[in-house]
């Protein structure tokens, strides 16, 4: 055991009791003074010129403060810098039903509610291009005329590495397959929300349910033509993001339009058939995927052709178009490979990413086909997949770094306590069991925006009462970030928990984060965190010394580990901050107990009365910590998609049971291995798989938004099947207990990585209990009985 | 905010009170809704699908509420009694297990304890077009249940033509009330009726059944055991929350000493109306040809369209499915 007293420890949530007994206020919860109620009217087309809108009765209501329309916003605008094409109210067209077209803000619900009644809009419907195959073909009239292009292609993705042909070839088995996979969504719990404060001089303060304040306050500033410094973005506690609130949304630039042209704070919230319009889900895909594999090299190739239905606007998905092909260079290496990824415009609300993004719908698809393969080859689906991992400091084949992989011990423990070896194959008719395996990327080594700044930086403050605050711009969406920094804190600075408070995600207040998306945020933020408060232990160091009358202790150039895997000749960045995956603090001394001991000497002192010695001088102990990215990757076009400082690698094994007069699959229980380095809060780790595993299922066996003639027909929770509790079953987790040279402690990410190999897991096991080989999602009953009745007929 | 949100409540304390005010609202031609758990009706008001300008809350109704059941094992079951309330009725378990067994799948727990048999008796009928958002509606065009000229689910339907509409019957207690040879006790200013629940329900999602306008289903009401062993199991993707994609009770009752005497069949979720059919086993030949002429009937009966979850196939393949695992559950092997 590590000697730490605070991280590697269970912790419940530092906000956990305040969101359970209702205390956490959430953005619509907030009460602005005298605010405005602002709605949204919506388009109930799929595709159509707007050919006049009329607001003139609409404004002349009493009570009715504001109203926008397209036409009140000169600039789109769009997460990635390379696909900004998204109007915060539409302009000329339509793209998908429910798209914003015009807003108001009034005295009250009411007053908005008629007014919206009573904007007059003239359009005339156009065909609507419904799915990716049809985006694809040439026409006079797509959806986005800007990128002067005679079709729907959004992106445009083609890689290749090796001698994939050559490889299949030679390959003594070689499969083929096609599968599809319908759009899901995040079902977060809160709906978006978000509230506008103007102050005397125009200044705004947007209180908002983001994932991502840096880049809505960047966005906001843009849009509405304001010096960035007018713009404060502030995420209250928030109720799920899952990357369905990673990107600035039309809704937040209207709010705080609509602030500026009436001058008074504006509320705005979501109902739940909002958010599906909003969307920002997983991508409906259909894909072809091939792989060589051979007995006794492993996978010896393996291609793809991926073609992802974006819906209306860009959002992440020129990344998505990426992520579906670079994120197969995982678990196993794979020497020659490439892919083509296509994203088609389609009418229907957009696509985003969403938790483990681009990585869970191929995942599905190659992890089926491993499963065929190492079955056909006579090999244990478990041992072998064990035996296929990357080893740890190698390169991919398309240059990502591989470091700490520890994922082998942990599958065996896991292949072990589920009882692989009695039950594979030897389980009756109906009962089966299934392995798969996956990895994520733990945070994106590139920022969305060029630039030299660090992806990460947190303030640290302690003052003369021993209060500690944590400064961070990084979004606790209820994963836990926030608690996790602060046991940092707590354990670097020898304090307990309840001493560390964290203020996050208040663009005035935090230095900048770049946000809560690609599991970057224990990662970076953590390092960040990390760094500053072991600055901040040596002030308090140098306090103690005074009063004890030692002399300071001298602290050695940090050294990388010897087994610190660079990449080429490149020196990663982050060596001048680097102070170990596992610190000794270097400096001799025991912080604890509210005490601060010299351990060579055994002389001690109170750990405040060093806070007061520390603090005369400046008055405030101020330190601050930096996460940036070593600089990684290869030189080829899209080298950059992909890369990450650390990957984590995560197998479930899932036992089912299947009806095969009905085709109802009942998970009945699932083991999960995965390597999250060290895991610095276990219990939020566990319920990070346990959330991954409930959402996996979800999208495995009922989940799908339906679409009739563009309209989401099912844009609620009763008729959007997510499990229930009833349908979750034992989950049983076994944690490595390694640790990666780069993280925080040797941490590595836990919220999105095991969502992938979920899905594969429960097809594999599906496949042992019945003898069928699912290739569609959802696997509904009535999918798993027609393959049933065909295998069957044959 | 929303337009079906707003309207005048009131909340009589007996019938007698309803009575008068019924009478009153009936001669002012005025609209009003009646209340009993809403479970069904809030949603339908949040969407706009219906907005009243009054709602009669039948919450103050204390006489309707509650289980009696007398020493012959009759029981009358007040319209109000919540179905949270049934279900953990040990002396109703006894003596009707299938009922309880139904009434716990409905929705969810917080649902049931607000939901009322009436209500569930009452249930709405529901299509993927109609239980929608303003917006979604008129993303479409409005069906005949929206007082629309088009249904999106039959698109070669005319106005006037029955079935009108086709959107499901969806009540976990019908079928095994029906087996149950349950009467419905309906009262209105006017005075108070006793109808059969068999021949209650229209083939039609929109007129639905035969309750007056002005008239309140104030009780449930069960002859004594008659001997028929029942066996409810419903379709759904999930174990709580989703209405039922296929229900099917099945009653095997013994007649002459012959234990497959009489197979009774109730479903719900697959049509306008419940399906209900008995069959005597001396009208054939073995009770295997019974069983078989009562998935025949059952399968001939379903109507099913692409308006749920799972598509229309798939629901009427599973009729026989669940009928004849339910005829195993009660009668064994020995169907044969």
């Amino acid at each position: 055991m590590k000697p730490y007293r605070i991280v590697g420890q269970p912790q419940a949530q530092i906000d956990a009791r305040d969101k359970v007994t209702g205390r956490a206020r959430y953005a619509d919860d907030l009460r602005l003074p005298n605010a405005l109620h602002a709605l949204i009217l919506r388009s109930p087309h799929a595709s159509a010129r707007i050919l006049g809108i009329d607001t003139t009765r609409a404004a002349a209501l009493p009570g009715v403060r504001a109203v926008l329309t397209g036409a009140d916003f000169e600039r789109t605008f769009g997460v990635l810098p390379i696909s900004k094409d998204e109007p915060a109210l539409a302009r000329e067209r339509v793209r998908y039903v429910g798209e914003p077209v015009a807003a108001v803000a009034a005295e009250n619900a009411e007053i908005a509610a008629q007014a919206l009644a009573l904007i007059a809009i003239e359009y005339e419907p156009t065909p609507p291009v419904l799915d990716a195959r049809h985006a694809l073909k040439p026409t006079d009239d797509p959806l986005h005329p800007e990128l002067k292009r005679g079709d729907n292609l959004h992106k445009q993705v083609e890689q290749r590495f090796g001698d994939p042909d050559a490889a299949f070839a030679a390959a003594p088995i070689v499969i083929e397959k096609r599968f599809r996979y319908a759009a899901v969504t995040h079902a977060f719990t809160e709906p978006h929300a978000v509230q506008v404060e103007i102050d005397g001089r125009g200044n705004l303060t947007v209180y908002s349910a983001t994932q991502v304040p840096h880049y809505v306050h960047l966005a906001l500033a843009e849009v509405l033509g304001l010096d960035e410094h007018r713009v404060r973005v502030v995420k209250p506690h928030l109720g799920g993001g899952f990357g369905g609130k990673s990107d600035p949304f039309p809704h937040e630039m209207i709010a705080a339009k609509l602030a500026l042209v009436s001058g008074r704070n504006v509320r705005l919230r979501f109902s739940r058939e909002d958010v599906f319009f909003s969307h920002h889900g997983r991508h409906p895909t259909e894909l072809t995927m091939k792989l060589g594999f051979d007995p006794a090299q492993g996978i010896t190739a393996l291609t793809g052709d991926i073609l992802i239905d974006g819906g209306a606007y860009g959002s992440f998905g020129v990344v998505t178009t990426y992520y579906n092909g670079v994120l197969l260079q995982g678990p196993y290496p794979v020497p020659n490979f490439a892919f083509r990824c296509r994203r088609l415009y389609t009418n229907k609300p957009m696509c985003g990413a969403m938790r483990g993004h681009g990585g869970v719908n191929p995942r599905f698809a190659s992890e089926v086909l491993m499963d065929m393969a190492l079955t056909e080859a006579g090999l244990d689906p478990c041992q072998a997949r064990i035996d296929l991992l990357h080893r740890e400091n190698t390169l991919t084949v398309n240059e990502f770094r591989i470091t700490s992989v520890g994922l082998k011990r942990g599958l065996e423990e896991a292949m072990r306590r589920s009882g692989w070896r009695e039950k594979y194959g030897k389980l009756p008719f109906g009962r089966g069991i299934g392995v798969a395996c996956g990895f994520f990327i733990s945070g994106s080594a590139l920022p969305i925006h060029w630039n030299e700044r660090p992806g990460s930086t947190v303030r640290m403050t302690l003052e003369f009462d021993g209060a500690i605050t944590v400064y961070s711009g990084a979004s606790d969406i209820g994963q836990g970030s926030d608690t996790v920094l602060a046991m940092m804190a707590a354990e670097v600075l020898g304090v307990e928990l309840d001493q560390v408070k964290v203020v996050a995600a208040d663009t005035r207040l935090t230095p900048v984060d770049l946000g809560s998306y690609s599991s970057r945020v224990t990662f970076m933020a953590g390092n960040a965190a990390r760094n500053a408060a072991i600055r901040m232990r040596r002030l308090l160091v140098a306090g103690a010394c005074r009063k004890l009358g030692l002399s300071e202790p001298e602290y050695p150039q940090p050294q990388p580990p010897a087994d610190f895997f660079r990449q080429g000749q490149r020196a990663p960045d982050f060596e001048a901050d680097y102070l170990g995956a596992n610190p000794d603090y270097r400096d001799g001394f025991e912080l604890s107990g509210g005490r601060i001991r010299h351990l060579a000497s055994g002389a001690d002192i109170a750990w405040l009365d060093a806070v007061h010695a520390a603090i005369e001088g400046p008055g405030i102990l101020q330190t601050v910590g930096n996460y940036r990215a070593p600089k990684l990757g290869g030189k080829f076009k899209g080298a950059g998609a992909g890369l990450s400082p650390s990957y984590s690698f995560t197998a479930f094994i899932v036992e089912v049971t299947v009806d095969p007069e009905t085709g109802h699959v009942r998970v009945d229980k699932a083991t999960c291995a995965h390597d999250c380095g060290f895991a610095l809060n276990p219990l939020a780790v566990r319920g990070q798989i346990e959330g991954c595993f409930h959402m996996g299922m979800g999208q495995a066996l009922m989940e799908e938004v339906v679409h009739e003639g563009g309209a989401v027909q099912n844009a609620g929770f009763l008729e959007y099947k997510i499990p229930s509790p009833f349908e979750e079953p034992e989950i049983d987790i076994v944690l490595s207990d390694g640790e990666d040279n780069e993280g925080p402690f040797g941490a590595k990410e836990a919220g999105e990585g095991p969502l992938a190999p979920v899905i594969p897991a429960i097809a594999n096991a599906i496949f042992d209990a019945v003898g069928v080989r699912l290739q569609e999602l959802p696997m509904r009953p009535d999918r798993v009985l027609a393959a049933l009745r065909k295998a069957g007929a044959r | 905010m929303n337009a079906g949100l707003q309207f005048e409540f009131e909340r009589p304390q007996s019938l007698a009170e309803l009575g008068a005010r019924l009478a009153q609202l009936s001669a002012a031609g005025a609209d009003y809704v009646l209340a009993a758990g809403a479970t069904d009706l809030m949603p339908q008001l949040k969407l706009g699908l219906r907005s009243p300008q009054r709602m009669i809350s039948l919450g103050g109704l204390s006489e309707l509420r509650g289980i009696a059941i007398d020493g012959d094992g009759r029981c009358r079951i007040g319209a109000l009694t919540s179905l949270a309330t049934i279900a953990a009725d040990t002396r109703l378990q006894a003596l009707h297990p299938a009922l309880t067994a139904a009434v716990a799948r409905v929705a969810s727990a917080p649902i049931r304890s607000r939901a009322t048999l009436g209500g569930n008796v009452l249930v709405d009928n529901r299509c993927s077009f109609i239980n929608q958002s303003a917006l979604n509606r008129a993303a479409h065009r409005p069906c005949f249940k929206a007082g629309g000229e088009v249904c999106h689910i039959v698109k070669s339907a005319q106005r006037g033509k029955l079935p009108q509409c086709q959107a499901r019957f969806v009540s976990d207690s019908v079928p095994v009330l029906l087996l149950l040879d349950a009467e419905l006790r309906l009262w209105s200013p006017r005075g108070e009726r006793r109808v059969a629940l068999a021949g209650f329900h229209h083939d039609d999602g929109i007129e639905r059944h035969d309750l007056a306008r002005d008239e309140v289903l104030v009780a449930i009401e069960l002859p004594a055991p008659t001997g028929r062993r029942i066996d409810y199991a419903k379709l759904a993707v999930r174990a709580n929350l989703d209405f039922p994609s296929l229900g099917v009770a099945l009653g095997l009752r013994a007649i002459d000493n012959d234990a497959f005497g009489e197979l009774a069949v109730a479903l719900t979720g697959i049509g306008t109306h419940p399906g209900h059919w008995r069959h005597r086993r001396a009208d054939f030949p073995s009770a295997a040809a019974m069983l078989d002429a009562a998935v025949a009937a059952a399968r001939d009966f379903a109507a099913s369209y692409d308006q749920d979850f799972f598509p229309r196939d798939y629901r009427k393949r599973m009729i026989e499915v669940f009928i004849r695992r339910a005829a195993a559950r009660l009668g064994g092997a020995a169907w044969t």
